[in-house]
């Protein structure tokens, strides 16, 4: 992925459609990856999607219209936007782990792969939430 | 992000939206169901709703303590309160609403951790649900959650089970509830106040006796 395709500054008509699918394909891959690295984090219980259904739903036709937007997955999502790339996880922790070392784990491993993923060139903020401990 | 997109995207993080998917789209009733049928079928709505799972969590707790109490007042041959079951229904489905973000410390800039102030809240109400006789009713964090540092007071009401000392069961649910947000959140905990509000059958034969307070 380079990042002139992130930036806006991707040519319009028939090129920006193509330019846009490979975005959806690839924001879609990086969101299962973030996803399942999330899972992997000792004291993870869950990652629940971080949009809602109705609004994946929705954000997934408008992201194929316009080539922006949230990736359609079931766990971490993926937003483009103007300055750069937005990573949300909503995730259960198990009450056997402390709540903030776990999130603190998740949002490392996020970062580390989406630095790998999207290079260190664009700007990436990870924001995860602990939305249940049991 | 255009504006074409945010209309379809109302923030999941944004206490102000989807309001009527707060609870996944569910009423308590209809989780209440869920759990008579063994969550079986899965339904997904429910299993990836981090609200449904809180209530879930809570119900079934609740669940335990009903068939008690049950037992127990139809051998004091009175009725178990429909009122009391259906206000504490309620109370959970307000308390698991997602709410506030409470902010958790992360050293780089480019992070934003949180915490939700309804998974706070079910914390606190499974850590005083775990003291033996005791089942919390309405919990609250007063003071600016959203603030590093900020003091709060947590307060929460609760129904005595058991024939105890009302003071020991409120200091128990005091220090369980301390314990939990000490291990899983940031927050600074300036008071936890305790009321015991409601003392069931369990409680009865011991106040007969002169033995409780």
């Amino acid at each position: 992925m380079s990042i002139d395709n992130v930036a806006g500054a991707a040519p319009d008509g028939p090129v920006a459609a193509v330019v846009a699918a490979d975005h959806l394909r690839s924001d879609t891959a990086l969101a299962e990856r973030l996803t399942a690295a999330a899972l992997e984090v000792p004291g993870v219980a869950d990652v629940y999607p971080a949009s809602s259904t109705l609004a994946a739903a929705a954000t997934g036709i408008a992201a194929a219209l316009v080539g922006r937007g949230d990736t359609v997955h079931s766990g971490v999502a993926v937003t483009r936007h103007d300055t750069g790339v937005s990573i949300r996880a909503s995730i259960g922790v198990h009450g056997s782990h402390d709540a903030p070392g776990v999130g603190r784990a998740v949002s490392d491993a996020l970062r580390a792969l989406a630095a790998e993923s999207l290079g260190s060139a664009v700007g990436t903020t990870v924001r995860v939430r602990v939305s249940s401990v049991s | 992000m255009s504006d074409a997109t945010d209309r379809f995207d109302p923030d999941p993080f944004d206490p102000g939206a989807f309001d009527e998917a707060r609870l996944g789209g569910h009423t308590i009733d209809e989780l209440e169901e869920y759990l008579d049928r063994g969550r079986s079928p899965a339904d997904p709505s429910i299993d990836a709703s981090p609200e449904c799972q809180l209530a879930l969590a809570a119900l079934e707790r609740l669940r335990g303590v009903s068939h008690s109490l049950i037992e127990t007042e139809a051998e004091a041959q009175e009725e178990p309160s429909e009122n009391w079951m259906r206000a504490l229904f309620g109370t959970i489905a307000r308390e698991v609403r997602a709410g506030r973000d409470i902010p958790l410390a992360h050293p780089d800039p480019a992070v934003d951790l949180s915490i939700s102030e309804g998974s706070v809240r079910s914390l606190i109400r499974a850590a005083g649900d775990s003291v033996p006789g005791a089942l919390l009713g309405r919990c609250a964090l007063d003071g600016d959650v959203t603030e590093p540092g900020h003091p709060i007071r947590v307060a929460v009401s609760v129904t005595a089970l058991a024939p105890v000392s009302l003071r020991e069961l409120a200091e128990r649910v005091r220090s369980s509830v301390r314990a939990a947000l000490e291990r899983h959140t940031e927050l600074a905990v300036t008071a936890i106040d305790v009321r015991i509000d409601d003392v069931h059958a369990e409680m009865l034969p011991m106040r007969r006796n002169g033995g409780s307070e």
